[in-house]
Order: structure tokens, then C-alpha cells, then sequence
């Protein structure tokens, strides 16, 4: 007769309390009801489907209340927790202070690395851009596609369209004579069709400009229109001479259009040779290919695999080769390295803040034991207590979070304007997607920080929690949590603040070690050789057109003759350029006819004109400078050496007359050592002149004389005033030889790599302000933590006292305690330090000056002395108090 | 006051509340009231949940009435409209006869 037993047991399990009687009554009723009707069975099973559903809809309600009493937050709430904020106005400054440069660093150097590795052309359609890389199979070194393959590629089924283009340095020249060096690239034309550039005037490039035998255009970009053109709107029609052939403008995109290079104006590569001719394309282009809708570079690269295949031309530079086609904004491995390695110094940098804020956040709460105890004898709930004390470190959290997004916004903003020669597809503009990860960071932050402690905090019994700590593992009072939360803050300190310090260090060192050069007095210019045009096609098929050689002699002989010209000189590096390292020879036996090399080891070698060192106003110490009988055909084999060459490489001596050998560059580019090459007599010694960038290692190096023959050469002018005076002139006399030799950079000496440099200042002054702050903050929270938990054994100290132990034997328990914590987080943090440091050569190209031994120690014994005071001061006050009184306590 | 909307099956419990009374109105006449109106089957669980919104609103209130023994000695909760669930039941009629004000010719014409 009554209602099925299983029914009545959910239901009185899952409805609350206050609605048991009339729900389970309602049950029985209609139960009944159909029993009188319809027998037993079939109510039963009636019955017992109707259960399912009221089971659930009193499941669904009970954990709305419950979400609801949770996730409440009454005004109430919010004015209390900001009361207790102002309460305790240090602690929670610190805290928003720590979660704020841990939100500042967590965007920033996110954003940084979503940048840097998740970019996309910013277009729509961007993403289905693909490069087109051909690899030699032996050692991965980037090959040339050939037009064969370039043709068959055409027809692949994955593309919808595939093209090249190539972004390159352009002399501009106009009817004056004046010459403009910008950024330009040379592209397929037909490439326009998948670009989403509305031209502001006239039209883009259309595939019939790619045509042999088509007019030669320009698009130009609307930055250059406005600057070199004043913006007229009749611009278009008119004739341009720009890298070296006339060109008529046909239209104008605005500065949005950034594609492939971001540069200044855009000339069509003919879709036949490429800009190059029937023995293969021009040097240095970017192949790319337009995916089909659904199509992926996996696909695409399986595909032309199987064409090259199938269809090859079987010709050993083929055979040889791997294409691969990969996202067009792929980023090299070693720059991922490089970015990835960076990051994870601001991530553990981040674990250590997090770590700070945890036991901060877990010291504010557990010294609240006594209030929470309070709260709940007053009837709070558990969920209650615990809401109340996220909010309040969800309202720090929320402050922090602005402070940190508006200091992120701000480095973001300078790392734009430190990277300036950057991939225009890269931005570093907070994305929704790091927002979003800051935001879930910031909510974890809260929970780990607030709930969990809260969680413990109110526990059962909060009274037996509090003493329960009393009587925790590690003796001091901590806690299991807090005494591991403790050991692992100290190893993250020590090892990162080991790691920044010494990164920091490094690259202040970097930066401090100028070499002394009158860099003021110096111009300085990059010039690089006319590009040489295609050969009409059909007259000579078997040359593909380079750069040309620059006329060095022509242009250093005029500019000596230029009123404000001390001296001249050209090389193949700048001081503040690495040079490049060649394996050196040195004949420890100069007076053998039998020289033989005594070892081989790496240097930096420059090679120069006579008269580049004089530009540079070198003295020779010893001996003399080049001279132009040097260069002359069949003279003696001489160099010149720096004094760390002599010091690191001839022991010191007297170098005038010994000799050196530099193997001549192999087919790897390196110049293996054994290689054929002339011994040189060394006639003169100069002093350091910068052949490395810092590095004192590499300091040590050499010079060679050389007529300047090559197609792009470094230029140094010394000059009795002003150099920035030399500009104008340099820039007329390279016109007046050529207009088409395109001058790269020019600017005074002291301003080589000076964005480089800004960026590692700069760099250098975050890493050791961060350290600081990180520093500051450890040493805070160590003593927060320590000077908690020793004076809440104020009692336990008073009832030994009282028992006969003396002073000293606490002092040894507390602090042996202490030690034990120290040399346990110290020592994992020296392990993982001596890690960090180790791995710096990985990030930067540049190896950094090492020695630093005594920041490990340093930051080890101020944290130790810091603990040691934070335990000794309430140590001292514990013991004076008498026992009676200590007893009273609690 | 604060305007209180109702939902249809809100609008439904509240009409069959009124139609059976203070003394009459609980979860499973509410229940039997509605199919026999209106011929729609409502779950019981729905009418509870709909009650308990309704209360939560200000809108009804309830009672526990004396133990029955055909319900094994349990009580029914009884349902009582308040006066701010007779506004919104007024308030109901106003909207859904203007709304339906004119429509009639259209509607049986169509």
C-alpha cells in the first residue's frame, strides 16, 4: 500500500529538511490514490518514475542555494574585507604589490610570447599563408627553390595560388639627383588578388603587371606618399627611378598593408624568372603559398613531396633537398629557444611571487584564527567564513590587477619601441586570449591564496586548528603547508634572484665595457652594392643577377678629399659589431723556417683598408698601422693585432715580427684550421678597438689589410667636428658614383647597435629591479612567516621556561629548526641557481661576462640573516615574559 | 513596488491556486487542478519548483496543515496568494489582454 521504500529513501535523503514532511506526504497520497485504482504493480512502477524526477528537482535546487549562499557578495561583505584591508594597511600593500608585478609580468611576458610565437599575418585570410623553404638534406642549411619546381608547385592541388616575393633596401632616386634609401620589396603581382589592400588611390598590382615584358609599376605605401610626395593625389602616372630602373606609380595603399615585409612601396617581380633568369631566380626570395580552404601545411608539404617526385627534374641540387612549407610567421627554433627561455625566467619569477602572496595571504589568515573562532561561535556557517575571506583577497586581487594590467600596458609599450625592426605582423597588444589567462591566473591566485587557507583555516574546530600548528612538523610553528610553502620559496628565491642578478650583472657588464674611441668624432655607414638587373631574357640565360660589387676604392679615395674628412677607411665590421671568429694560427717559432702551428684557436678577424684604423684614430702601440703598399699586388702577407691578441695568443711578448695564419673561408663559411693559407708577419699591435661586442674572451683578435673588394662594406669617416656633417656629403658622393649602391645605415659610430643596447639596458634595469623587488619581498614574507609562527609559541616558550630549559637550549631548538628550513631551501635553491646561470649562454647570443660567484652566497645569507632576526626578536620578547603570564595567554 | 512578471507556468499555479483556495491549494491539487483545465499534464517536481520561485518572489505563501492518515500521517503544505501575487496576477490579465485586444477577427479569420 505505501509508496515504493526506495522512493521514500531519496527522496527524504535529497529533499531538504523543511520540505520533507509535505513532499514525502504528497508521495504517499497520489500513491495511494492510483493503488486504489489500479492495483499494485503498476502505481508501484509509476511511482517509482516519478521519484527520478523530483529527486532532481530538489537536487537542482538544493545546489542553487548552496551556489547561492556561496556566491553572494552583499556590500556587506566588500566594506568588511575593506576594513580589514585598512586594518592591516603594510601587509595588504605588500600583497597587492606582489600579486600586481605578478599580473604586470605574467601579461607582459605573455603577450611577449604570443607575439613572438603564435603570430598571424594580420589580414584576413592571414592564416592561410604558407612559406615555402627549401632545406639541403645533408646540414638544413636554407637552399633556393628552383623555377622548375617553383612552376610545378603552381599546379599543386593545395594552393590556390603561389608566389614570391622578396623584401630588400632600395635607392629611390629622384629628378634632383637625390637620393633616398627605404625599404621596399619586390613581389609576384598576382599575390594582390589574395591580399585584402584596398588601395586609397589608383589600383594595386594586378597579375598582368607580372608579364614579360610588362611596364615596370610601383604601389607605393601611403607613409612614403605622404612624406616623399606630399600626398598629391596626381601622383599616379608619374615615373619614379627606384632600384635602378624607371618604374610609373599606379596606386597608393594605406600604412595598414603590410605584406611580406612592411615596407615602403611595392615592384613586381616578373612570374617567369622571377626577377632573375632561365638558370634559376633571383637570390633571397620568400617563396609562399595561398592554401585552399581546408587544406593545412601538412597536407600541402605531402603533396609537393609527392610532385617533386613524380614529376622532378631529377637534378642533383633536387635530389639534395627538402622543401618544407610551414605557418608564414613560423618562427626560427633558436629565437624559440631564446623567447621560450626569457619566459621562463618571468614564470619562475611569477612562482616565487605567487609563493610570497601563498604564505602572506596564509600568515593574514591563520593570525585570524582567533576571529574566525569568534565568528563561528556566533553562528557564520563554514561557506560563510571562507567567502567572506576570498572576497577579501579577491578584492586585493582586483586592485592588484589593475595596477598590473596598467603597468603591463606600459612595458608593452616599450618593448615596441625597443624592437623597432620588427616582423610588421608582430604586436604587442594585449590579446583577449592573455586577458583571459591573466584573469583565470588572478582566480587561481585567489583561490590558492584565499580559499585554501580559509578551508584549513576553519576547519572543524577552529580553536583545535590553531593549536593544532603548535604541534605541526616543523617546530617552528608553520605548519606541514607552511613549512614546505617555505622551503620551496626559499629555493625559488635563491635560485631566480641567483639567475636575475647575475643575468642583470652581466648585461650591465656587457654594456659598461666601451672601448675607448673618439665614437663622436665618427661616421659610420652600411653600404651595400647595386643589385645587378636581369639579362634580357633569351641573350644570356645562364647567369643569375647578385649584387655588385662596390667601387670601395672610388668611394673612400672622393670622401678623403671632403672638406671635414680626417681620415677614411673601410672594413668588413665596426667596432660594436661581433667580428666574425676565424680558427688563428700562431708560429711559436718565428725564427724557423719550418713554422708549424702550435695551435689553432678561435678569433674575431676584421679585414680593412688602410686607413680604417686611422679613422678610427687607432695608435699603434707597436709597430705601424696598414699601409697601401699592403694591399698592393704580391706584397707581403702582414696583420695587425689587437693587445688581448697579444697577451691571450703570444704570451705577452714583444708580436712585431711573429707570424699568424687565418685558413682561408671554406665551403662551410667557417674556415676549418689546416686549410692552405699564407703565414702573416704581424706588423703592428693596436689596442682594444671593439673587435667583439663585450665579451672579454673574445676580445683578443686580429686585422688583415684588404682593397675592400666585396659587395657590402662597413665605412668609418673621422671628422674634425660634427660627423653628423659627413651625411649629406657621403650620400652625394655614393650617388654621384652610383646611384644604385644602396647605403643601409649611416649614423655616428656611437650609435651602432645603440637600439640593441638601449634594450639590453634596459632589459639589464627590469631584470635587476624585479630581482630587487623579488628580493625585498622573499625577505618580507620570511620574516612575516617566521615572526608569526615564533611568537604564537609566546606560551609554549613561557611553559618551558617555567620547566627548567634555559635560554640558550631554546634558542637552539628554535633557530636549529630554522637552520634546517634555510639549509634545505637554500640548497635546492644553489642546485637549481647554479642551473639558471649555466643555461644564460643559451639566451643570449652573446656570452655575458660570468664570475658572479658572490650573489648565491649573498642572496643565501641575507635570507638567512633576515630569518634568524625575524625568529630572534619575538624569541627574546617570549622569553622575558614570565611564565604565569605565558600561561595566561591563548 | 517592484513589478513582479510571471511566467506561464507560473501564471498557471498562481490561477490554480486561486481557483481552489487557501484550504484546498497544495503541490497535488495544484497538479490535478491544471490537467483538468487545461488538459496539460505538469510534473509534480515542476510545481513544487515553480512554488518555491513563487514564494522566494514574495508572491504566495505557505502552511503546513494538520497530519492525515491517508497521507501516512503526513501534512499537506498548503499555498495562500499574497496581495503583492494578486497585483501580479492583475497585472498578467492587464498585458495579456491588451496584447489580445483586436485580435480576435484575425485570429478566427485566419
Amino acid at each position: 500500500m505505501r509508496a515504493p521504500a526506495w522512493s521514500r529513501w531519496l527522496l527524504g535523503w535529497v529533499v531538504p529538511a523543511e520540505r520533507r514532511e509535505d513532499v514525502l506526504g504528497d508521495l504517499e497520497e497520489v500513491h495511494r490514490r492510483r493503488v486504489k485504482h489500479r492495483g499494485q504493480l503498476t502505481p508501484w512502477f509509476r511511482t517509482s518514475l516519478e521519484t527520478f524526477p523530483l529527486a532532481a528537482a530538489f537536487l537542482v535546487y538544493r545546489l542553487r542555494e548552496r551556489e547561492q549562499g556561496m556566491g553572494r557578495v552583499s556590500s556587506l561583505d566588500v566594506r568588511l574585507a575593506l576594513r580589514l584591508i585598512r586594518k592591516q594597511p603594510i601587509m595588504a600593500l605588500t600583497v597587492i604589490l606582489a600579486m600586481a608585478m605578478g599580473i604586470a609580468l605574467a601579461t607582459t611576458g605573455f603577450t611577449f610570447l604570443d607575439a613572438a610565437l603564435n603570430g598571424k599575418l594580420p589580414m584576413s585570410g592571414g592564416d592561410r599563408f604558407v612559406r615555402i623553404e627549401v632545406q639541403s638534406v645533408p646540414d638544413g642549411r636554407a637552399m633556393s627553390l628552383d623555377l622548375a619546381r617553383y612552376r610545378l608547385f603552381q599546379e599543386a592541388e593545395s594552393f590556390r595560388y603561389v608566389g614570391a616575393a622578396d623584401g630588400e633596401d632600395l635607392n629611390l632616386v629622384h629628378g634632383s639627383g637625390k637620393v633616398d634609401s627605404l625599404r621596399g620589396a619586390f613581389i609576384t603581382p598576382g599575390t594582390f588578388r589574395f591580399l585584402p589592400y584596398v588601395p586609397i588611390l589608383g589600383r594595386s598590382m594586378t597579375p598582368s603587371d607580372g608579364e614579360p615584358g610588362a611596364e615596370p609599376v610601383a604601389v607605393l605605401r601611403e607613409s612614403l606618399w605622404r612624406q616623399r610626395f606630399d600626398g598629391r593625389r596626381n601622383v599616379i602616372g608619374e615615373v619614379i627611378n627606384v632600384a635602378g630602373r624607371e618604374h610609373t606609380i599606379v596606386g597608393v595603399l594605406d600604412d595598414e598593408a603590410g605584406f611580406p615585409a612592411g615596407g615602403a612601396l611595392w615592384l613586381p617581380l616578373d612570374d617567369r624568372f622571377l626577377g632573375g633568369s632561365e638558370a634559376g631566380p633571383r637570390r633571397g626570395l620568400t617563396f609562399f603559398g595561398v592554401l585552399r580552404e581546408g587544406v593545412d601545411a601538412a597536407a600541402a608539404q605531402a603533396e609537393i613531396a609527392t610532385l617533386s617526385a613524380a614529376q622532378g627534374t631529377g637534378t642533383p641540387v633536387e635530389r639534395q633537398s627538402r622543401v618544407r612549407v610551414a605557418p608564414y610567421v613560423s618562427t626560427p627554433w633558436q629565437a624559440r629557444v631564446q623567447i621560450t627561455g626569457m619566459v621562463l625566467v618571468l614564470v619562475l619569477l611569477l612562482v616565487v611571487i605567487a609563493a610570497n602572496v601563498a604564505n602572506l595571504v596564509l600568515a593574514r589568515t591563520a593570525a585570524r584564527a582567533d576571529e574566525l573562532a569568534m565568528r563561528t561561535a556566533l553562528g557564520a556557517g563554514r561557506w560563510r567564513l571562507v567567502g567572506q575571506l576570498a572576497i577579501e583577497v579577491g578584492l586585493l586581487g582586483v586592485i592588484a590587477a589593475g595596477l598590473g594590467l596598467a603597468a603591463s600596458h606600459r612595458a608593452l609599450g616599450w618593448l615596441e619601441d625597443s624592437v623597432p625592426e620588427r616582423p610588421f605582423w608582430m604586436t604587442f597588444e594585449l590579446s583577449p586570449r592573455t586577458l583571459l589567462f591573466v584573469m583565470m591566473a588572478a582566480l587561481l591566485a585567489s583561490i590558492v591564496g584565499g580559499v585554501l587557507p580559509a578551508l584549513r583555516a576553519t576547519r572543524h574546530d577552529v580553536f583545535s586548528t590553531a593549536h593544532a600548528d603548535q604541534r605541526s612538523a616543523s617546530g617552528l610553528g608553520l605548519g606541514r603547508i607552511g613549512a614546505t610553502m617555505m622551503v620551496v620559496e626559499l629555493a625559488l628565491s635563491v635560485a631566480l634572484l641567483s639567475g636575475a642578478l647575475v643575468m642583470a650583472r652581466g648585461l650591465t657588464q656587457y654594456l659598461d665595457q666601451a672601448v675607448e674611441l673618439p665614437a663622436d668624432k665618427i661616421l659610420a655607414a652600411r653600404l651595400l652594392g647595386a643589385r645587378e638587373a636581369p639579362a634580357p631574357h633569351g641573350t644570356d640565360g645562364g647567369k643569375r643577377p647578385g649584387v655588385a660589387p662596390l667601387p670601395t676604392h672610388a668611394i673612400t679615395a672622393a670622401l678623403q678629399h671632403t672638406a671635414g674628412v680626417v681620415a677614411v677607411g673601410s672594413g668588413s665590421d665596426l667596432p660594436g659589431n661581433d667580428a666574425w671568429e676565424r680558427w688563428v694560427e700562431v708560429d711559436d717559432d718565428a725564427g724557423s723556417s719550418n713554422a708549424r702551428a702550435a695551435s689553432a684557436q678561435l678569433a674575431p678577424v676584421a679585414r680593412v683598408t688602410p686607413g680604417f684604423l686611422e679613422a678610427l684614430d687607432a695608435r699603434a702601440v707597436a709597430g705601424r698601422l696598414f699601409r697601401e703598399a699592403d694591399v698592393a699586388p704580391n706584397a707581403l702577407p702582414v696583420a695587425v693585432v689587437n693587445e688581448p691578441f697579444v697577451r691571450m695568443f703570444l704570451g705577452g711578448g714583444n708580436a712585431i715580427g711573429r707570424r699568424v695564419r687565418v685558413p682561408s673561408t671554406g665551403a662551410s663559411g667557417s674556415g676549418a684550421p689546416g686549410e692552405p693559407a699564407p703565414w702573416r708577419e704581424i706588423v703592428g699591435v693596436v689596442p682594444d678597438l671593439g673587435l667583439s661586442a663585450a665579451d672579454p674572451d673574445r676580445a683578443a683578435g686580429l686585422y688583415l689589410p684588404s682593397t675592400g673588394e666585396g659587395n657590402q662594406l662597413f665605412l668609418a669617416l673621422r671628422s674634425d667636428g660634427n660627423p653628423r656633417l659627413l651625411d649629406g656629403p657621403l650620400r652625394q658622393i655614393v650617388a654621384g658614383i652610383d646611384p644604385n649602391i644602396r647605403i643601409l645605415w649611416v649614423g655616428p659610430l656611437e650609435s651602432v647597435n645603440a637600439a640593441e643596447r638601449n634594450f639590453m639596458a634596459t632589459f639589464a634595469r627590469v631584470i635587476s629591479g624585479m630581482g630587487v623587488v623579488a628580493l625585498a619581498l622573499s625577505l618580507v614574507c620570511v620574516y612575516a612567516m617566521l615572526s608569526f609562527a615564533v611568537s604564537r609559541r609566546t606560551r609554549e616558550i613561557g611553559i618551558r621556561v617555567a620547566m627548567g630549559a634555559t635560554r640558550r637550549q631554546i634558542a637552539r631548538v628554535i633557530l636549529g629548526r630554522l637552520a634546517k628550513l634555510l639549509s634545505l631551501g637554500g640548497g635546492l635553491g644553489a642546485i637549481m641557481g647554479l642551473a639558471l646561470i649555466s643555461a644564460q649562454d643559451a639566451l643570449w647570443e652573446t656570452r655575458l661576462p660570468t664570475g658572479e660567484t658572490w650573489v648565491l652566497p649573498f642572496v643565501v645569507v641575507t635570507l638567512a640573516l633576515v630569518g634568524v632576526a625575524a625568529c630572534w626578536v619575538p624569541m627574546r620578547r617570549a622569553l622575558r615574559i614570565r611564565p604565569a603570564e605565558a600561561l595566561r595567554l591563548d | 513596488m517592484k513589478r513582479q512578471n510571471l511566467g506561464e507556468l507560473e501564471l498557471l499555479v498562481m490561477l490554480a491556486v486561486m481557483r481552489l483556495g487557501e484550504d484546498e491549494a497544495y503541490a497535488v491539487s495544484i497538479v490535478d487542478e491544471i490537467r483538468q483545465r487545461t488538459g496539460r499534464s505538469v510534473q509534480r517536481a515542476t510545481v513544487y519548483v515553480t512554488l518555491q520561485r513563487l514564494e522566494n518572489k514574495g508572491l504566495v505563501s505557505t502552511r503546513l496543515g494538520d497530519p492525515l492518515p491517508e497521507r501516512g500521517g503526513k501534512a499537506r503544505r498548503y499555498v495562500r496568494i499574497e496581495q503583492p501575487g494578486v497585483l501580479a496576477l492583475r497585472d498578467a490579465r492587464r498585458t495579456l489582454r491588451s496584447m489580445w485586444g483586436g485580435l480576435e477577427p484575425t485570429l478566427e479569420a485566419s
